[in-house]
């Protein structure tokens, strides 16, 4: 593994943290398995690169891809609440539908972005990224020390007693799936102005490696403060970056770059089934 | 006087024109005035936690009404009554939030029907004003704080709702056999803890039991419901010198 690779994961660590963050506020916080996610990482891309191109401010088009995703997590949390589909399934309907919306932002299946002007042209990558995921852990750790944010984390541990103490869980869930989103859109703009690219196929996997961070993350460390558990998910994210880079540069045997799924979900799985025995032990 | 909590014929229906329908409340009536203290006893299948469901708003009813100081709640969603309405559990596991600490708990206990923005949920106040409510419990959870809720017994759990109930002023507190789920020493605890704050508080309270000698021990008014509508509303001097082995006769 030479330096440049290890950056490289470095840099993919800190982008997918921001999708890290927003699985753990829709899987952990209020209990939602939202497979948008796969659907607006992409969209994020999407809306980036096609404004770049158009010659707006890389600072717009992050903010444009931001408030995109968010749109995305309310349509799904839309979907499940009001019409009462099943969380799978709305995730599943708004993930499918992004493709073709995807598409018609672009017009095309990808666009490059060497030759235009990014939010990093003139910043260190690692650097920049750093302090924006530092930001939004920032940010995070003070929305869930809120009244609000509290009502969230209630929401998600306890719908009966949310609604005797006045907390509306569909609202909640809204809201988390809207946040959630924008995160994720927000990490794919990021991916596509750091890589230079978009691509739509790149938002596959998206949701079981911004499960995988966060499972890593929780394997390493179970921290008791909210700040401790957001931040676990940047340490899991970076930690699997670095794990799959490794793993890929062993020698003899034989791993590709296109296994990394499969990799993923048997880790994802395996984890989980530990945790069930685990529990199983205990009572 | 103007009854504080009035329903007004409630019928109550599950599953409907099926095979399994069942008619659990009949046309039930009933009139509380503030700062009554009503316990109600009844067989399986009365339609006790009915009633409960529908003052909360968690059972629709078939036909009727519910006004609370004259205006109708029958509309409104349980989050919505919430402002009005405080509750209490039968299973201490479904009034608290295990995985959030007591001081988290309790601050979402102190919002209940208020707007809840952006301030921080717990500061130095808020934790001193939390310390004091536990205290008064007297069971050590004022220095537990930031211990999280799933640690705790059921009956520290159910003396920790009470509070989260009453901190925040309320109309109507309700009960739903409180003490279903505790040891004889716990329930009693919490049972004179129940005491206490509603005369603290002068809090108008609807208490289900199953014991009839807590629905004669506790409150000022005893109420036996019998399929689906109030059979025997005894109050005054008619229910002090009424024994248990009386109440039992009414179950034959």
């Amino acid at each position: 593994m030479n330096s440049l690779q290890l950056l490289g994961a470095l840099e993919l660590g800190l982008i997918y943290a921001l999708v890290a963050l927003g699985v753990y506020i829709t899987f952990r916080i209020v209990d939602f398995a939202d497979l948008t996610v796969d659907g607006s990482f992409p969209l994020g891309a999407a809306v980036a690169a096609t404004l770049l191109v158009k010659g707006y401010h890389p600072v717009l088009a992050t903010l444009c891809a931001t408030a995109a995703g968010s749109l995305a997590g309310s349509l799904t949390a839309y979907l499940h609440t009001q019409w009462n589909i099943l969380a799978l399934l709305s995730g599943i309907l708004v993930m499918i539908s992004m493709y073709s919306i995807n598409l018609r932002i672009m017009d095309r299946p990808n666009i490059t972005l060497l030759n235009e002007t990014t939010l990093f042209n003139n910043t260190s990558v690692v650097w920049f990224l750093a302090l924006i995921v530092s930001l939004v852990l920032i940010g995070l750790t003070r929305f869930f020390s809120s009244e609000f944010g509290l009502a969230m984390r209630g929401a998600g541990e306890n719908a009966q007693a949310s609604a005797a103490f006045g907390i509306s869980v569909a609202k909640m869930k809204l809201v988390a799936l809207a946040l959630s989103n924008a995160l994720v859109a927000l990490a794919g703009s990021l991916f596509a102005q750091s890589q230079s690219f978009a691509d739509i196929s790149m938002g596959n996997g998206t949701v079981i490696g911004g499960l995988a961070a966060v499972i890593v993350g929780e394997t390493l460390l179970r921290p008791k403060h909210i700040a401790g558990r957001l931040l676990v998910c940047i340490v899991g994210s970076i930690v699997y970056r670095l794990a799959v880079v490794f793993a890929l540069n062993i020698p003899d045997i034989g791993l590709r770059a296109s296994d990394l799924n499969l990799i993923t979900a048997s880790l994802v799985a395996v984890t989980l089934l530990l945790a069930k025995r685990r529990k199983k032990g205990l009572s | 006087m103007m009854p504080m909590i009035e329903l007004q014929n409630v019928h109550v229906v599950f599953n409907q024109g099926t095979h399994l329908e069942n008619h659990v409340l009949r046309g039930l009536d009933l009139k509380l005035d503030e700062g009554e203290f009503v316990t109600v006893i009844g067989s399986n299948g009365a339609g006790k936690s009915t009633l409960m469901n529908v003052l909360t708003g968690e059972i629709q009813v078939s036909s009727g009404d519910f006004f609370l100081d004259g205006n109708s709640l029958i509309e409104l969603a349980p989050e919505q009554r919430s402002k009005k309405i405080a509750r209490i559990f039968q299973n201490p596991l479904l009034g608290t939030f295990a995985n959030l600490t007591i001081e988290e708990n309790l601050s979402l206990a102190l919002r209940r029907g208020c707007r809840r923005g952006r301030r921080l949920a717990l500061d130095k106040k808020r934790r001193g004003e939390f310390k004091q409510a536990l205290a008064k419990l007297d069971i050590g959870l004022e220095n537990r704080l930031q211990d999280r809720v799933a640690l705790l017994s059921g009956g520290q759990r159910q003396a920790l709702s009470l509070i989260m109930a009453t901190m925040q002023e309320a109309k109507l507190l309700l009960l739903d056999e409180p003490t279903a789920a505790l040891d004889p020493k716990m329930a009693k605890t919490v049972l004179s803890l129940t005491k206490r704050i509603v005369e603290e508080k002068h809090l108008t309270t609807l208490m289900i039991t199953h014991s009839m000698s807590q629905a004669l021990e506790y409150g000022n008014r005893t109420l036996l419901l019998h399929q689906g509508r109030i059979e025997k509303d005894i109050m005054g001097t008619e229910r002090r010198r009424l024994a248990v082995e009386d109440m039992l006769s009414y179950f034959v």
